[in-house]
């Protein structure tokens, strides 16, 4: 923005012309002297800024201004966002028409787009063909959501050879079948909302897929009771500094695993707040401690949050809690946010955290 | 620690005098104070007096006050500015809203700039027929009827 324009330079017109738009009826009384209210000012602009307006606009809008005049025809292509609603379109194919509309698309790089699906209107096929064509548009970011409860949709594979995704957040019933290992190696942010791995492979392999992960939000919400991950090893986050874990009941290896396998972590929130509607579709854990102090509450850890109580505080949660308060060395903040916490429970966290800085 | 002062020279000839943590929201003065001498007026030569008063106007109201922790607090509540803001705006007729628009992007305010935007796509185009976007924009159809007609086909589903 500081490349200096000089064919833009803001002139006085000092007759004033006819007001005609909508806009000006507003503030006709206002300063007509130095008005030019006939000429198209906008189309004026440098493309550039005439783009920025656009992307402001939902996306339905940025495309119908194509038949405004021949200079906006192909405006909307060049935009770097998209967003496409399936509630602004009655069409029943929406799917095939978000994918017309990459493909005609020509911005060089799309920074972001975000598809908001219907259950109805979307399948596993529609979300991997669509992937697909924004992968070939350079994706950098892609935020996903598919308002249905119950509907699951495979992690789409596509994705696992994106170059460019810098940003993926899946709002959906997600199921991973990984398996072999991928590589998503320009990913730093990650928010699954619900995941579902098939097999303790799809795991593994998923979780070696982020080398370069530094923001993650993990809602592994529903493990089938009996089937015990086994948290693989050796995967190391070592560009993560903000990691934001969902647990109905709390998936104790996963905090152990993740702390152990983020060096650099800074802020760790953990978060309980949906009520699970089986307790039979959990498996509970047991909280072992690490058996060394993972490296990111020596040096690193500055916040933790604990979000979403809806019972009491449990043995293990509070075993866990006072295990962070106690080892995590330059902890600036850390907030428990219960609707039911006891003066008890405040108390023995209270204690074991005074040395907080 | 007395207050800075610098002076600004519209491309009119117009001479604004202003507290420097004024003038530095845009992120292009501190550039042309570094190229020129500190104590000189900065010139800007495509920002007349009229827009750049209403820079001025918008920068005064914006400018975050040191608190003397190292952080920093707004003069005004959020609440308060966006209050301002949308009024500030409304008061403009459309050749100041674009000359600001301008304005903002030469002297890289991002703030102002992304306002003037917001408020470009809210109310001119957002919710608007092609018609009354033509219209409130002043844009002349230099489609001849087929030619619209394909235009508006291509991307079909954006219309119903």
């Amino acid at each position: 923005m500081l490349v200096e324009k000089t064919s833009s330079q803001p002139q006085y017109h000092p007759r004033s012309k006819t007001l005609t738009s909508a806009f000006d009826s507003r503030s006709q009384k206002r300063q007509r002297k130095y008005e030019e209210e006939s000429s198209d000012r906008i189309s004026e602009l440098p493309e550039a800024l005439i783009i920025q307006i656009l992307s402001l606009l939902p996306t339905k809008s940025a495309m119908a201004t194509s038949v405004l005049s021949k200079q906006w025809q192909f405006l909307w292509k060049m935009m770097p966002v998209l967003k496409f609603d399936y509630c602004d379109h009655i069409a029943k194919t929406f799917p095939e028409n978000v994918c017309k509309s990459l493909l005609s698309h020509k911005a060089p790089i799309l920074e972001s787009l975000h598809l908001n699906f219907g259950a109805w209107n979307c399948t596993s096929t529609d979300i991997e063909m669509l992937t697909a064509t924004a992968d070939a548009r350079h994706l950098r970011e892609l935020v996903l959501k598919v308002e249905s409860k119950l509907k699951q949709f495979g992690f789409p594979k596509t994705l696992y050879n994106c170059e460019t995704l810098e940003t993926l957040i899946l709002k959906l019933y997600v199921y991973v079948d990984a398996p072999s290992q991928v590589c998503l190696k320009s990913l730093k942010t990650l928010h699954l909302d619900n995941v579902f791995f098939k097999n303790e492979a799809s795991v593994v392999n998923f979780l070696s897929s982020f080398p370069n992960l530094e923001n993650l939000l993990f809602d592994p919400t529903v493990f089938v009771k009996g089937f015990e991950i086994k948290i693989p090893t050796g995967i190391i986050f070592n560009q993560l500094v903000h990691l934001e874990l969902c647990a109905s009941k709390a998936w104790w290896n996963l905090v152990t695993f993740m702390l152990n396998s983020s060096p650099r972590l800074r802020v760790f929130k953990l978060i309980k707040e949906r009520v699970c509607w089986s307790d039979n579709y959990i498996a509970y854990g047991q909280w072992n401690q690490p058996k060394d102090v993972p490296e990111c509450l020596l040096f690193y850890l500055e916040t933790f949050m604990w979000i979403g109580y809806n019972e009491y505080l449990v043995r293990e949660e509070k075993k866990v809690a006072k295990y962070i308060l106690r080892n995590a060395n330059i902890l600036k903040r850390a907030t428990f946010s219960s609707k039911r916490i006891t003066s008890d429970d405040r108390l023995e966290l209270e204690s074991v955290s005074e040395f907080l800085m | 620690m007395s207050k800075k002062n610098i002076v600004l020279k519209s491309s009119n000839g117009i001479i604004f005098e202003v507290e420097e943590a004024v003038a530095l929201q845009s992120e292009t003065i501190p550039y042309m104070i570094e190229d020129d001498c500190a104590n000189d007026t900065i010139p800007l030569a495509n920002v007349t007096g009229d827009i750049l008063a209403l820079v001025i106007e918008y920068c005064k109201k914006h400018v975050v006050v040191a608190d003397g922790d190292g952080g920093g607090s707004s003069s005004s509540s959020q609440e308060d500015l966006k209050n301002w803001d949308a009024q500030f705006m409304n008061d403009l007729d459309q050749s100041k809203i674009f000359n600001l628009l301008l304005a903002a992007d030469f002297l890289n305010i991002k703030t102002l700039f992304d306002l003037t935007c917001q408020f470009v796509a809210d109310t001119m185009i957002k919710g608007k027929s092609v018609e009354e976007v033509r219209r409130t924009l002043n844009i002349e159809k230099d489609y001849t009827s087929e030619e619209e007609a394909k235009a508006r086909q291509e991307n079909e589903w954006a219309f119903k």
